[in-house]
């Protein structure tokens, strides 16, 4: 019970940190806070429109088929350029097949890339994933102007990440769906980061040949009205200290070749931000007290490894009562805070 | 978005009010047709419920000692927090209006107010202030409440403390002054108490501090050293160069 109250906490206390600190929340005018939906016909934007959060649809909810150009950039130069395609019924069902290269990838690249769809479909790409976070830390600015996107109207957008590190995304937003068919996202220094534009678009694709992606992972969302730890059986060490903008927004479980992971997902909004947590059969078994499980094994060196790819890190260390990850797209002392303020 | 999100961040956006929480919750027609929000709307009562209901602790001598030491022994978590808190700006889009209004203003020779005076509310709204501390509020009321008090309460503490003569310092020394005996158990103990402490930690054991809470940063330059579900997030997010 304690262990679900000090998530509950650390999601609704740090939402409410974030309103006191953040600029965004009260400039928006209490009259217009409700957000616009789009209407049945579709919607238009309206310039200097800055809460039109709720007119940006997931590409998953859109019912859709189209080809697409995906551009990496690593300090503002190319390193990695694909074109893929994109089947989508928009209630979940989906498949995300690399088509080619454009420039030079490893032998073992495409079969990668299939295997890794789900990860790519749900994470990758710029998505409101949270509308009241999102206005938290971001400023949406209408631009006024519309672009053709895969012979489709879109209307332009620029977001400012307006808390901690500073991001931009350049969004061309369908007017008739509100989904997003080409972004650039540029770094604190306005470089590019990276880009992707539908090349072709499909609004009603044929389904019936479709092969959909299947997962490899078992992901279970926890219920948010039970005790964490009536739900997983033991204690679930959690991040104390989240970077600026971050709140909890999911808690699942994942199996992964008969292993059990415990999955949190934060999100500022549009980024998502992810702490695994692989408990020992020991601790799975014992379920002592936190306190007592969860400390660095001092038989064991206690290393962090820390990856880096592109804007994203990932941190990883074994304690004593299991394996720890934190990945996202924040610097490396927020995925090690991640961690070291995990345990005890 | 569904109507169920659109109350539920509604409802949120009102979850520190009760006042606004309790209008939303009479006025809105989606709550009376949907079980699911219903159901919804009750555990979130629980929460406020649950979360009203909690002790306050107060913080233990570990955590004490670990802040402490944070704050002694280089970059610490405390600073790794204060410097992860927002920074209070202006917003950018008010940052904007003003640089256009001071450009527009430059080229006029008086400043004139803004033309449209709900743009101007606007701006104002926008701005970020800061809430006097409770504290300082009740301090200060209490002084405005009984300020002869307060006033004579300061002057006695600047006053310079006088010092006993020499006599009646001796005479309260004697007074208090242990036989020898038992100033020599004293010794003894302190003697014994810092033997046992130091065989208990005899140097040279090298064993790991198991409360230690920093770990040692190993940075991998190929993400196949990760772990495979950490490397399928980061493949994801970081874009797969």
């Amino acid at each position: 019970m304690r262990a679900f109250l000090a998530t509950a906490c650390l999601a609704l206390g740090l939402g409410s940190c974030s309103d006191s600190g953040n600029s965004l929340g009260k400039s928006v005018d209490p009259g217009t806070q409700e957000f616009r939906q789009p209407p049945a016909g579709g919607f238009s934007p309206t310039p200097g429109d800055s809460t039109g959060v709720g007119a940006i649809i997931p590409a998953e909810e859109v019912r859709h088929g189209g080809e697409r150009l995906v551009e990496v950039f690593d300090e503002g130069l190319l390193s990695l350029s694909y074109r893929e395609q994109i089947l989508t019924d928009g209630e979940g069902a989906f498949s995300l097949r690399p088509l080619e290269a454009l420039t030079s990838v490893g032998p073992e690249w495409e079969s990668i890339q299939r295997s890794q769809q789900g990860f790519l479909f749900r994470y990758r790409d710029f998505a409101v994933r949270d509308r009241w976070q999102f206005t938290q830390n971001h400023l949406l600015i209408d631009l006024g102007n519309e672009v053709v996107v895969a012979g489709r109207p879109c209307a332009r957008y620029r977001v400012e990440r307006t808390v901690g590190e500073s991001r931009t995304y350049e969004l061309s937003v369908d007017v008739e769906t509100g989904q997003t068919l080409a972004y650039e996202e540029l770094d604190q220094d306005q470089r590019l980061v990276a880009r992707m534009t539908y090349e072709t678009y499909d609004a009603e694709p044929d389904l019936t040949t479709a092969i959909w992606f299947e997962p490899t992972l078992q992901e279970t969302s926890l219920l948010d009205t039970e005790p964490l730890r009536s739900q997983t059986g033991y204690p679930v060490p959690l991040p104390r200290i989240l970077p600026a903008g971050y709140t909890l927004f999911e808690v699942a479980t994942l199996q992964v070749s008969n292993r059990e992971w415990i999955k949190l997902t934060f999100t500022d909004g549009n980024d998502p931000l992810f702490f695994l947590y692989q408990p020992t059969q020991e601790t799975v078994q014992s379920a002592g007290p936190l306190g007592i499980s969860a400390k660095p094994d001092p038989e064991r060196e206690p290393n962090i490894y820390l990856s880096r790819m592109g804007a994203a890190g990932a941190a990883q260390a074994t304690l004593a009562d299991g394996l720890y990850i934190a990945v996202g797209k924040v610097s490396e002392d927020d995925l090690v805070s991640l961690i070291e303020t995990a345990f005890p | 978005m569904d109507a169920c999100r659109n109350f539920r961040d509604q409802w949120l956006e009102r979850a520190l009010d009760r006042a606004e929480r309790a209008a939303l919750e009479r006025s809105d027609e989606h709550l009376s047709s949907c079980s699911a929000c219903a159901e919804w709307l009750r555990s979130r009562d629980y929460q406020v419920r649950a979360f009203s209901n909690l002790k306050r602790l107060s913080v233990s001598d570990a955590l004490s000692d670990g802040v402490d030491r944070d704050l002694t022994h280089g970059p610490s978590v405390v600073e790794r927090a204060l410097r992860s808190l927002p920074r209070l700006e202006a917003p950018a889009e008010l940052a904007r209006i003003v640089a256009e209004e001071l450009t527009e203003g430059a080229s006029a020779s008086t400043r004139e107010p803004l033309a449209d005076p709900e743009r101007g509310s606007k701006m104002v709204r926008a701005l970020d202030y800061a809430t006097v501390p409770s504290v300082l509020e009740r301090l200060v009321g209490e002084e405005l409440e009984e300020p002869a008090q307060h006033v004579a309460e300061r002057f006695v503490g600047n006053l310079e403390p006088k010092r006993a003569p020499a006599e009646l310092e001796a005479r309260v020394a004697r007074l208090f002054r242990r036989p020898v005996l038992l100033r020599v158990a004293g010794f003894a103990t302190a003697a014994a108490a810092v033997l046992v402490t130091w065989i208990a930690l005899v140097p040279g054991k090298n064993v790991p501090d198991p409360e230690r809470r920093t770990l040692r940063r190993v940075h991998v330059e190929d993400v196949a050293d990760v772990d495979p579900v950490a490397r399928g997030f980061l493949r994801a997010l970081g874009g797969d160069h």
